[in-house]
């Protein structure tokens, strides 16, 4: 945590109006609007506020876009705080712009940590009440902001605590948001062998789409709980991994509410509840959310814990299909992956998923392909529990072969993939621990590579290490 | 001691104040415009002519513009926009008077 004097705030702010009146010189028809953050206290970036300032950015430019042409945009990154002003072009009044500014504001998770200045012809900025919204209200009691702010009415950690709360609420809805998604991602992928889908219920007579529909959505406040859970937590990782697991727990019990007793996502309450938490985990410590550091920190989490309980489970009595299988064939199921920091995601189904997207291939067949690609290799627990290892042995020839052939991508798979799921039907077989891989990797895809949430990997450029004052004017 | 060239600093963003200073009339001018002048303007006024004692100016027009600004935050502005009348910028007596 880098804290700031005094002394550097006020020079933040005299560099930022400087570049206001920089832009404003270059463009006498322009408007000139900037960005920046409400951060009480001595300590004013950091990972999570980068993020939030770059979601700031990223949902300004978006109504300056709409609205006009974005003529040149200044970039103020520093140890005191960050700023981005814009000289833009547009048919709309600056009244007009403030009105949409002050929207967003008040209507994004964050608005009350972003501070809109649009400035006037002679540079002076719009206030809010021009457009008819109130003042600034206190970030903590409803007051005037300015009259608190002066009166020192709350007490620095205070207000600390209450930014730190709308930090950790958008992040950790914005992680839970890519693992919802993931799963409804994972059910509409079609068609799959032996699964349900929106071609076939597969070879499950209990459970159809709406019900998988239902748990997701039942699921999603119990992973944004995860990742903020991860977002907020003070003590070792492994400490975490046991608290989330309670989380994960009432998890389950909503899914069954939901599914009226059915286990739809078991497994992905597992997965899906770690890799929440790991990125919450990060998102606080690190600028960077790479692949390597997640699965690090999945590993903390769960590693040393997992190993005791297998070696455990061989003494009491097997409770859930894995644990069966694992009496019954030795295999590890889950906690095998995770132990080993998820291999099938990062070794087989990430590189196919992402290989896919690069290719431009469409997304369903990108993420067939994935599937099949696990179905050639993985030890899939939902096979194992239903049927045998020979049954398990003979999915892995199949998919072998399908991929043999072009797989997802060739002309001819999606009539071999609907005669395979008949034959999966027959056969009572469903490769639900694949299922579940495929919807872990769309969820690492999206939240480590994709262009949705919570723009991890826009910090990669500039924040390497411990950040110097920087200042850069970015032209467009 | 006397300002004689204007000068300025801080900004019109929230929490600061832009201070402007001028040759005065070998007395201290004072004007403010603030956004909680109601409860706080006799104590704006009090940070000003105390800052300005400690920097010993006792001939300046001053204005400021404040948007709830804290004290610190007066006492740093009207400071600086001094510093800068006098085109001192090394060696600053951050609280001190200046001595010429």
């Amino acid at each position: 945590m880098m804290e700031v004097n005094l002394q550097e705030v006020l020079e933040f702010r005299e560099k930022k109006a400087g570049l206001q009146e920089m832009l404003r010189g270059k463009d006498p028809c322009g408007i000139v609007i900037s960005l920046g953050m409400n951060i009480p206290g001595p300590v004013k970036t950091g990972p999570a506020v980068y993020r939030a300032f770059k979601e700031g950015q990223q949902a300004l430019t978006d109504i300056l876009e709409k609205a006009g042409e974005i003529l040149e945009q200044a970039v103020l990154e520093t140890n005191a705080g960050y700023a981005a002003v814009y000289l833009v072009r547009t048919g709309k009044t600056a009244l007009d712009l403030k009105e949409k500014t002050v929207g967003l504001e008040e209507a994004h998770a964050l608005g009350r940590l972003f501070d809109i200045d649009v400035l006037d012809r002679n540079g002076s900025a719009l206030t809010r009440e021009l457009v008819g919204a109130e003042r600034r209200r206190c970030l903590l009691c409803g007051g005037d902001a300015k009259e608190c702010g002066r009166s020192r009415t709350h007490t620095v950690p205070e207000l600390q605590k209450k930014v730190q709360e709308i930090l950790s609420d958008w992040i950790a809805d914005e992680i839970g948001k890519l693992a919802f998604e993931a799963l409804l991602e994972e059910l509409y992928t079609t068609p799959k062998p032996g699964l349900v889908d929106l071609y076939s219920c597969g070879a499950h007579r209990d459970m159809d789409v709406p019900m998988f529909e239902r748990s997701a959505e039942a699921l999603r406040p119990w992973f944004v709980r995860m990742a903020k859970q991860g977002f907020l937590h003070q003590g070792t990782p492994e400490e975490l991994f046991s608290e989330i697991r309670k989380t994960g727990l009432r998890a389950e019990a909503a899914m069954y509410r939901a599914t009226g007793g059915v286990n739809t996502h078991k497994g992905m309450i597992f997965t899906l509840g770690i890799f929440c938490a790991a990125a919450g985990l990060l998102s606080r410590e690190e600028y960077e959310l790479t692949q390597e550091r997640l699965i690090a920190a999945q590993m903390q989490m769960t590693a040393e814990t997992l190993k005791r309980e297998l070696s455990e489970i061989a003494e009491h009595d097997a409770v859930s299909n894995g644990e069966k299988n694992l009496r019954k064939y030795g295999t590890t199921g889950v906690r095998g992956e995770a132990i080993k920091g998820y291999r099938s995601l990062t070794g087989i189904a990430l590189p196919v998923l992402l290989e896919g997207i690069r290719e431009g291939r469409p997304w369903n067949l990108i993420k067939l392909q994935t599937l099949f690609t696990l179905m050639q290799s993985v030890e899939d627990s939902n096979v194992l529990h239903r049927q045998d290892p020979g049954a398990l042995d003979e999915m892995h020839r199949e998919a072998e072969a399908f991929l043999k052939t072009g797989g997802a991508y060739a002309q001819t798979a999606e009539e071999m993939l609907r005669e395979m799921d008949r034959l999966y039907i027959e056969k009572n077989l469903s490769p639900g621990g694949c299922a579940d891989l495929l919807a872990a990797a769309i969820f690492l895809q999206f939240l480590l590579y994709g262009t949705k949430g919570v723009c991890y990997d826009s910090g990669r450029q500039t924040h390497a290490g411990q950040r110097t004052a920087e200042f850069e004017t970015v032209s467009r | 001691m006397e300002i004689k060239k204007p000068a300025v600093a801080g900004t019109l963003e929230s929490s600061d104040c832009q201070v402007t200073v001028e040759a005065g009339e070998g007395k201290i001018d004072f004007s403010l415009d603030s956004a909680v002048i109601n409860q706080y303007g006799n104590q704006i006024r009090k940070v000003v002519f105390e800052t300005l004692s400690n920097l010993g100016i006792d001939s300046v027009r001053i204005a400021i513009v404040d948007k709830g600004a804290l004290d610190c935050t007066i006492r740093a502005r009207v400071e600086a926009a001094v510093f800068r009348s006098l085109e001192q910028t090394e060696n600053l007596p951050w609280g001190g008077a200046i001595r010429s």
